[in-house]
């Protein structure tokens, strides 16, 4: 990263700190190209280059404090941004393991996408029964169960409480659980 | 994640902008740490009567005691260091340096209590735990303050690995006690040396992680939600 802008990123972020509007706004402008670049050289699967990019941007809106102005900005950036990579990848990995365990259940289709698909295909009876929850449910199964967010990350995404967010979730399996058995009366022997 | 654009959210990221006080120097809080250590080992000394034996001639006889000493103060140092590192973005050679330098240390304190173990004492083991057992608990008394110091310093900042910070935390605390048990206690046993200083940050870092974790975890300052 050259000197002149080190600076200028440093002293934007000094003054975001203080609360200066524009001064953050000029950061996060320049921020996000740049970030844009580091995380596709960095990231295998680029569909989710974008989703890293704006994960970014809340991480360093949320750590802000931890910048100290003395130190030079380009290494607490880019180990946020490598954090970020990170935990994409890892989130990337547990998703495509519970693709995998979906699909030797029988109940999710192997996808034949040649771009990673944002969830994994569900059976038509899955799909069924996460159609008929309502809204709300179907938001919190999909966001923790099929995308791989965690609890707060995905409470962050629908303004909701982790504890509402967990209840949501809770009751929309139930719900879909309850769907798919009453689906399958011969297999529980009814 | 929600289909907005990136260019959105940056501009709500921009519209919700109060002003942040930048977290404290390392220094600062590991002056802090340490300065709350030391406060326990005198509010300790005062209350019971046991000062660190440092004027004693005796003490420094020992090569394997002051050995130990050394190692633990290395240990909790580096472990402190690693911990309050570890809510910083970008202290990440200090935080490598803080473990290695931690556990090179600990491994080198439970070398030397495992020397004077194997140097053969007959002790009997039963009343060896339960003396080890009380200075494993001073000890810990002792890390507490230290320990919810370093523990709000890093629900402060951004760690990567909540637990492992908690954990270095708790380890550190708990060697910063042990240096002072170590410092004033004049049982001699080898055994209850490994048991009841050796091995007290290591312990200590076992144990606590998680409700460390869970503390600052409850002390961090609501995420931004979009």
């Amino acid at each position: 990263m050259g000197d002149e802008r080190e600076t200028r990123w440093r002293t934007w972020m000094v003054a975001a700190q203080a609360g200066e509007t524009p001064a953050y706004e000029k950061l996060v402008a320049e921020l996000i190209p740049y970030l844009r670049r580091f995380v596709q050289r960095r990231l295998l699967n680029a569909a989710a280059a974008e989703d890293v990019v704006q994960n970014i941007l809340i991480s360093i809106h949320r750590a802000r404090g931890t910048f100290r102005p003395e130190r030079r900005f380009s290494p607490w950036l880019h180990t946020i941004a490598r954090n970020a990579i990170i935990d994409q990848t890892r989130q990337h990995a547990r998703r495509l393991r519970r693709e995998v365990s979906l699909e030797a259940d029988g109940v999710a289709e192997p996808s034949s996408d040649p771009v990673e698909p944002l969830r994994p295909r569900l059976s038509p009876e899955l799909e069924g029964a996460l159609s008929a929850l309502p809204d709300s449910q179907r938001q919190a199964v999909e966001l923790i169960h099929l995308h791989g967010y965690s609890i707060a990350e995905a409470a962050a995404q629908v303004g909701a409480t982790k504890a509402a967010l967990k209840v949501r979730a809770h009751r929309g399996y139930r719900a879909m659980r309850a769907h798919i058995e009453a689906l399958r009366p011969e297999e529980n022997g009814g | 994640m929600t289909g907005r654009s990136t260019e959105d959210l940056a501009q709500q990221l921009v519209r919700d902008l109060p002003p942040v006080k930048p977290i404290a120097r390392l220094r600062v809080a590991g002056s802090l740490v340490a300065s709350l250590s030391v406060v326990a080992v005198v509010a300790t000394g005062w209350m019971t009567g046991e000062w660190p034996r440092f004027g004693e001639a005796v003490f420094w006889s020992d090569p394997i005691r002051v050995a130990v000493l050394l190692g633990l103060m290395i240990a909790a140092a580096g472990a402190v260091v690693a911990a309050l590192a570890s809510a910083i973005p970008g202290r990440e050679p200090l935080v490598r340096a803080g473990w290695i330098s931690a556990g090179s240390a600990a491994v080198g304190s439970i070398g030397c209590g495992l020397w004077a173990v194997a140097g053969g004492e007959s002790e009997f083991a039963a009343s060896l735990l339960a003396g080890s057992a009380g200075c494993f608990a001073h000890a810990l008394l002792l890390a507490i303050p230290a320990a919810l110091a370093a523990s709000f310093y890093i629900s402060r900042g951004a760690p990567q690995h909540r637990l492992i910070a908690s954990g270095a935390a708790a380890a550190g605390s708990a060697g910063l006690g042990a240096v002072a048990v170590h410092a004033t206690c004049s049982a001699v046993g080898s055994f209850h040396l490994l048991l009841g200083h050796c091995l007290t940050p290591i312990a200590a870092g076992l144990l606590f992680a998680l409700p460390l974790a869970v503390l600052i975890g409850r002390w961090s300052p609501t995420a931004f939600e979009s």
